[in-house]
């Protein structure tokens, strides 16, 4: 019985810790060099392309469709498939230096 | 107790939830490798051809494809994209990977480039180039001759100098390897096939003039010394030639052998002393065949002119009536012989020319000259005809049945 009070403790804790994470990604948006997964606080959704243009430091960003992965490069104006961010929905951005994301206006 | 137990229950099942919400995102890691393949020197454009990525350290067989350009990952031209991470086994930083443009049909692809896989968000491959297969820009094939154009005269007895020739253009400036040509009768014979003097030749040697034309350009002179029994028909010269990548062009062109007909008899034959009325010994005159098509034969006789009506002329100023003097096309007949059997086993030389149905074919045997008729010839020397006698034969040759 005890046992289990510390673990849901030290769980809850953690579930604590994890919102307190996801929240400050998504108001701030602050990302660190590499790889980070984003989920946007946005209203309205916005292409690869239009996020990468206002953000030159992202290298890379991908989701996980189905089975497939689906990306977009920052590589010679952009390759790759250029498809739409929604909110609420995990995204892996790669950064070549931490950054703070800016968002298109209407967000 | 009872809420103790599902209480443990639900904790579990909450701390699975857990990891599983935590771990999830990291399934979608991804690592991106993408680069820019040129188009061929020779005008082809790179778009849709295909790339190919592995880690040598897995195999080949473990391995991603993408295509070039607009229908491939990464939706612009010239570039290709992989997510290395979706290899089997998935790319790790420092994984030295390759990458090559591979030849689906057209000849077109490119060496392998190695790019090693960072830490960055995408790593850009050294640029590719498409290759480009060597181009045959003219195959002419003709013999030595300057007339008839596109037709082969065989020479009687011996061999025809006939020349395919090619002009390459290599835009890469690659090296020619394999330079192969084969020649060969076209309902005889096909590309591939053993060499044979009457149906099919090959020359894998042939002599690449790089100093032709424009840099690129190469003219490589292919010959065969064709045999005067080649099958008289529409003949192929079947050209090909491979760059440094292997990849090989082939071309081909048609000229005509013409029917050749020929044929080689002995200069002259001697039936011996033979005594007054009495039949000579069978003496052999042998005809070959020395042309590529089958002949009948036939005989004429004179002694001095032609249409004297005799066999020989002798020294003693008689004649043999050109009736004594005979032969026989297939059969020899040993040992003396009566004049009765000598008139029932030969035939009459006659005064003007007969043309007797041999068929005899054209030479097939590369190694042996099998082409050849042997005709059997006596003479019967009639009482009072003394001294030397000597006589002409001409024999000549026509188109036998098949020979058109």
């Amino acid at each position: 019985m005890k046992l289990n009070f510390i673990l849901l403790v030290v769980f809850s804790l953690f579930l604590i810790c994890f919102a307190v994470i996801s929240s400050i990604d998504y108001y701030s948006i602050d990302l660190v060099k590499g790889k980070n997964n984003v989920t946007f606080n946005i209203t309205n959704p916005f292409y690869a392309e239009t996020l990468v243009k206002l953000n030159p430091e992202i290298e890379a960003i991908s989701f996980q469709e189905g089975e497939e992965i689906v990306g977009y490069v920052n590589f010679f104006g952009g390759v790759g498939e250029n498809f739409v961010i929604f909110p609420n929905k995990t995204y892996e951005v790669i950064v070549k230096e931490n950054v703070s994301l800016s968002l298109p206006y209407y967000n | 107790m009872f809420h103790y137990h599902y209480l443990t229950i639900i904790n579990k099942a909450f701390f699975l939830i857990l990891i599983i919400l935590l771990v999830l995102p990291f399934c979608s890691s991804a690592h991106y490798v993408v680069g820019i393949v040129n188009d061929a020197k020779d005008g082809t454009i790179a778009n849709d051809h295909e790339v190919v990525l592995w880690n040598p350290i897995n195999g080949m067989q473990d391995n991603l494809t993408d295509i070039i350009g607009v229908n491939g990952n990464s939706n612009a031209d010239n570039i290709y994209m992989f997510d290395c991470e979706q290899l089997l086994t998935p790319c790790e930083i420092d994984d030295e990977l390759k990458i090559k443009v591979f030849d689906t049909g057209g000849g077109y692809l490119s060496k392998n480039i190695s790019v090693i896989v960072t830490g960055a968000g995408f790593d850009l491959a050294n640029n590719l180039t498409l290759n480009s297969p060597p181009i045959i820009l003219s195959l002419n094939v003709d013999d030595d001759l300057t007339y008839p154009i596109n037709q082969i005269d065989l020479f009687a007895a011996s061999t025809r100098d006939v020349i395919c020739e090619a002009i390459i253009e290599e835009y890469d400036g690659d090296s020619l390897f394999n330079v192969i040509a084969e020649f060969f009768g076209e309902t005889s014979s096909f590309y591939g096939d053993s060499d044979d003097n009457n149906t099919h030749y090959t020359n894998n040697s042939c002599y690449v003039n790089d100093s032709y034309g424009t840099e690129n350009q190469s003219q490589i002179l292919c010959g065969f010394e064709v045999e005067y029994y080649a099958n008289s028909e529409n003949w192929v010269c079947n050209f090909t030639i491979e760059d440094n990548y292997s990849v090989s062009s082939d071309e081909s062109n048609s000229t005509f052998i013409n029917q050749l007909l020929s044929i080689e008899v002995n200069s002259f034959f001697d039936f011996g002393y033979v005594n007054s009325q009495a039949v000579s010994n069978e003496s052999v005159m042998n005809i070959t065949n020395m042309g590529n098509t089958k002949i009948n034969i036939s005989f004429l006789g004179y002694a001095i002119n032609e249409g004297d009506g005799f066999a020989m002329n002798c020294s003693d100023d008689g004649n043999l009536s050109i009736d004594l003097l005979k032969y026989n096309l297939t059969a020899s007949t040993f040992g003396e012989l009566t004049f009765g059997e000598f008139n029932n086993y030969y035939l009459n030389l006659t005064g003007s020319s007969a043309i007797k149905n041999t068929g005899l074919n054209f030479r097939q045997n590369d190694l042996l000259n099998e082409a050849v008729n042997s005709t059997y010839w006596r003479i019967y020397v009639p009482n009072g005809i003394t001294g030397d006698c000597q006589g002409n034969i001409v024999v000549s040759a026509t188109l036998g049945e098949e020979g058109g």
